[in-house]
């Protein structure tokens, strides 16, 4: 489904990814993990365009997207969830919702009917700002709003920061759900037993290259590389 | 051979910089520049090529050439403002060596450089009236009269008319008082009274709320400058329908034909002063209107009736001096000049102040065509301030 | 009284003019952070090319209301997709350009158009006054008012009741994230600007009923919108509106009351207002 080949990517003038390979299989969750600092958030926006790579391929369903611009990437079937939620603060949750909405002409689409009953608590808040809601709801927002684009890759960006236990474990349910649907999702995450639950691959990156990767199961029972390259983010 | 090589350098130098002439040039062929300052740019853009028109005509009249010495006109932008007109003038002075400057035409220009011209001893002029204050220079010809003179004739004719009381609106800067004050003078000098002074701001465009409140009287005079705050007023005015009859001043110039023709009906019955009218039924205007039409392709207006007698004026001067422009020479024999111009008599006060007819005019529509026509004179009007 | 109400509709028709050029240059300086000074001047090609469908060539009013709107429109597309796209995120190069635009277009105005001011004009059946109180009152202003409300109905409806206009609102809030859902903010922005220089041109031909057109004024309009639109806050309709009524209201009581300061009235507002709330009325926060 998505492929990073060798990827370069700068921001600004910093030097961030070195060299980054990794691919998502399609129907497959795919965790990036690694501590702060270290490029996870950097590789998200390569993809989707915001911080195109110098050097390197990035393809979507076989085709070359490297160098196109955010909207026409989004377009061919990549949902975005960023990290930090970034819920437009001038858009009630109804609006939010179906701002960006996409139609893909299957019975499964996703609509706001759907949308809705998938979280319900959105329903009632349908027509307040979107940033009158409280973090757990926002993120919410956040997943709705991208599965309202019908996409067939997800971008998720550490939906679990800085939220209760409680709607963490409903979020890593949702993510389970959407696997069910045959979404593939590259999810970034700092919460590791979250991550390893729901993925069945997983990458490392430090310093902007990828260390190391498996099976999530077996990351799970590796100690020495889960010490080495995320200590200090539990 | 190097100190002849050497010599021959300096020598060079000298006549490049113009300083040696290798022949000396006979006084007569040296040209008599007459500098003027007119705008082409800036909110009074279209009256540059106006005033132009009556310069030159004045200046083709005497084949171009006085006492041999031909006549060189430059042109300055004023670019409606008083500081590039100081720039303009220190370079018509220093560089182009004028003695004589023909405008500017804004009163806040004149009196920047008042100081100025009075230290270089530049005969100057205005174009249309100045103020008063300049006379203290003792070089500048003011015609047809000061802004307040020009303005007095309205004033008497109000009176005149019967109205006792008035109502002024007036354009807040000291051209605006000026020319109202002498509308003023005149009003109150025939026993009227004036109830209500409105003072617009420069640059309103919008005169609806001045014109919602005016105080009732037996009339309203105004001063606005310019042909877009006039024709505004003037339609603003009657759109809110107030019944007090109207009295412009300047209006002849600020609303020629072709503006009259797109106000229409709503101009109709205006009346106001001027100095001039093309429809002036005296010889020497008849001859004149002609010869600009025929020269230039369009009828003159006031303004170009400025321009021709104020440099018609100075060049008798010239004439009587023999090519002389000194200043010292020049100013009296201008002073002395005595000429019947296309809009009537015209003399010098010893200030240097024309004394000339005022017209009280009223637009009218004949035969499909606008026309301001001239309903009486008031001959020699005269500032009163002036000896 | 009745001096009360004819200077209350004074303000209000004199506002909408205000608030119709405000409009699309706050909306423009809110999504797409452009800052537009030639704005003034498609005000005023707007009211150019409406004299000359109207007056010159005696169409009806409503056409050269169109025709103003589509000159503007027009020109100012050609100025975004040509130039001022390339500077999204250079204000001070925008600033520059902007400015340098007014001088050029202002420039072939009067080379088109002549020096002479252009009289005020209106559509026949809008000439003449109705009693109001038992004062006379102009008809065209009377429409102004009207067509100023209705225009900022139809405006805010696409602002806040559209999919068009929450893309719009979703673009000023975060650009980035917008255009990683898969909105085209560039096509957008350039339907945004042309929007709003269609109505700015509008707002030439219904200012020409009360103002006339001449070459001044894509500076005295310019100067006016800015005085609006930090009154009223930058990217909302509903800023443009009520900075410009109150503007409106202020400039023409102020003449009503004292007329020789009335110049100062809308700069004591302004001042006020920024004390008060720095982001304008209302304001967005950013």
């Amino acid at each position: 489904m998505l492929e990073l080949v060798d990827i370069h990517t700068y921001y600004g003038e910093s030097y961030v990814l070195h060299g980054v390979s990794m691919a998502v299989g399609e129907g497959t969750i795919a965790a990036l993990l690694g501590r702060n600092g270290m490029g996870k958030t950097t590789t998200i926006r390569s993809v989707i365009g915001f911080t195109p790579p110098r050097a390197g391929v990035v393809r979507f369903r076989g085709k070359d997207i490297t160098n196109l611009k955010p909207h026409r990437i989004a377009k061919m079937g990549i949902g975005l969830i960023p990290q930090g939620r970034n819920i437009l603060p001038s858009l009630s949750v109804k609006e939010n919702l179906t701002v960006a909405a996409r139609r893909r002409g299957r019975e499964t689409d996703w609509s706001l009917d759907k949308a809705y009953s998938q979280f319900p608590l959105l329903e009632q808040r349908a027509h307040l700002k979107g940033d009158l809601l409280s973090g757990g709801e926002q993120q919410m927002l956040a997943i709705g709003r991208a599965l309202m684009t019908n996409p067939d890759l997800l971008l998720m960006d550490e939906p679990s920061e800085g939220l209760a236990p409680k709607i963490v474990r409903d979020i890593g349910i949702i993510i389970g759900q959407l696997r069910k649907q045959g979404l593939s999702i590259l999810l970034v995450e700092q919460n590791l037993p979250l991550a390893l639950s729901v993925s069945d691959y997983a990458f490392i990156i430090s310093k902007g290259k990828i260390v190391f990767e498996s099976d999530a199961a077996e990351l799970e029972t590796n100690e020495e590389v889960k010490e080495r390259y995320l200590s200090a983010t539990k | 051979m190097k100190k002849i090589g050497l010599a021959l350098l300096v020598v060079g130098l000298l006549v490049s910089l113009g300083l040696v002439s290798p022949t000396q040039k006979s006084f007569a062929a040296e040209p008599i520049k007459i500098g003027a300052i007119l705008n082409y740019t800036g909110p009074a853009a279209m009256l540059g090529p106006l005033f132009k028109n009556g310069i030159v005509m004045a200046l083709e009249e005497y084949n171009s050439q006085i006492a041999g010495r031909p006549l060189e006109l430059i042109v300055e932008d004023a670019a409606g403002s008083p500081n590039v007109c100081l720039e303009k003038a220190r370079k018509l002075v220093e560089r182009d060596k004028v003695k004589i400057i023909i405008g500017p035409l804004m009163g806040d220009a004149q009196l920047a450089l008042g100081p100025y011209l009075a230290n270089k001893g530049v005969l100057a002029t205005g174009l249309y009236c100045a103020m008063f204050e300049l006379t203290k220079y003792q070089n500048w010809l003011i015609y047809p009269t000061t802004a307040l003179g020009l303005t007095l004739p309205l004033g008497w004719y109000a009176a005149d008319k019967g109205h006792k009381t008035m109502v002024m609106i007036i354009a807040d800067y000291a051209g605006g008082h000026a020319f109202m004050k002498g509308v003023r003078t005149g009003f109150e000098e025939k026993g009227g009274k004036v109830v209500q002074e409105v003072l617009v701001p420069v640059g309103t465009a919008d005169f609806g709320p001045y014109i919602s409140n005016l105080k009732n009287a037996d009339c309203v005079a105004f001063f606005v400058p310019n042909t877009g705050d006039s024709s505004r007023l003037v339609t603003q005015y009657k759109e809110f329908g107030v019944k007090m009859p109207l009295y412009g001043t300047t209006l002849a110039a600020d609303l020629p034909e072709h503006v009259m023709k797109e106000l229409g009906d709503k101009v109709v019955g205006l009346q106001g002063q001027a100095l001039y009218i093309w429809s002036l039924d005296n010889p020497v205007n008849k001859k004149w209107v002609k010869a600009m039409e025929k020269r230039f392709g369009k009828t003159p207006g006031g303004l170009a009736n400025n321009s021709y007698c104020i440099t018609s004026s100075i060049l008798a001067g010239l004439k009587a001096t023999g090519g002389d422009e000194t200043f010292s020479k020049l100013w009296p024999a201008v002073l002395k000049v005595k000429m019947d111009t296309p809009q009537g008599p015209l003399a010098y006060t010893k200030e240097g102040v024309a004394l000339a007819n005022g017209y009280i005019v009223e637009a009218k529509r004949i035969n499909g065509r606008y026309s301001w026509d001239p309903i009486k004179v008031y001959p020699a009007v005269r500032d009163p301030r002036l000896k | 009284m009745e001096n009360l109400v004819i200077n209350l509709l004074n303000g209000l028709s004199y506002g909408m003019v205000l608030f119709l050029i405000a409009s699309g240059m706050s909306i423009v300086m809110g999504a797409m952070n452009i800052i537009n000074l030639s704005h003034g001047v498609l005000y005023m090609i707007g009211g150019y090319v409406g004299w000359t469908v109207a007056v010159k060539l005696g169409a009806p009013f409503a056409l050269g209301l169109l025709a103003g709107g589509l000159a503007a429109g027009l020109v100012g597309l050609m100025l975004e997709r040509g130039f001022l796209r390339f500077l999204y995120k250079q204000p001070n190069e925008q600033v520059l350009l902007s400015f340098g635009f007014v001088y050029i277009l202002s420039n072939l105005s009067l080379w088109v158009w002549g020096g002479w001011p252009r009289m005020p004009f209106t559509a026949k059946f809008l000439s003449g006054s109705f009693e109001i109180l038992g004062r006379a009152y102009p008809k065209a202003r009377f429409a102004t008012i009207v067509f100023g409300l209705v225009l900022a109905g139809i405006l805010w409806w696409l602002q806040d009741r559209t999919r068009v206009g929450a893309m719009v609102r979703a673009g000023m809030d975060n650009k980035e994230i917008t255009m990683g859902l898969g909105i085209n903010l560039e096509r957008l922005f350039a339907i945004v600007f042309f929007v709003a220089s269609f109505i700015a041109g509008l707002a030439g031909v219904i200012g020409a009923q009360l103002l006339g057109v001449y070459n001044a004024l894509g500076l005295e309009i310019l100067l006016l919108a800015l005085i609006v639109i930090i009154v009223g806050g930058v990217g909302s309709i509903q800023g443009a509106l009520l900075g410009g009524i109150l503007i409106g209201l202020v400039d023409a009581f102020g003449k009503a009351l004292f007329p020789r300061f009335a110049m100062f009235t809308m700069y004591f507002t302004m001042i006020i207002v920024l004390l008060l709330k720095p982001r304008g009325l209302f304001g967005r926060k950013v």
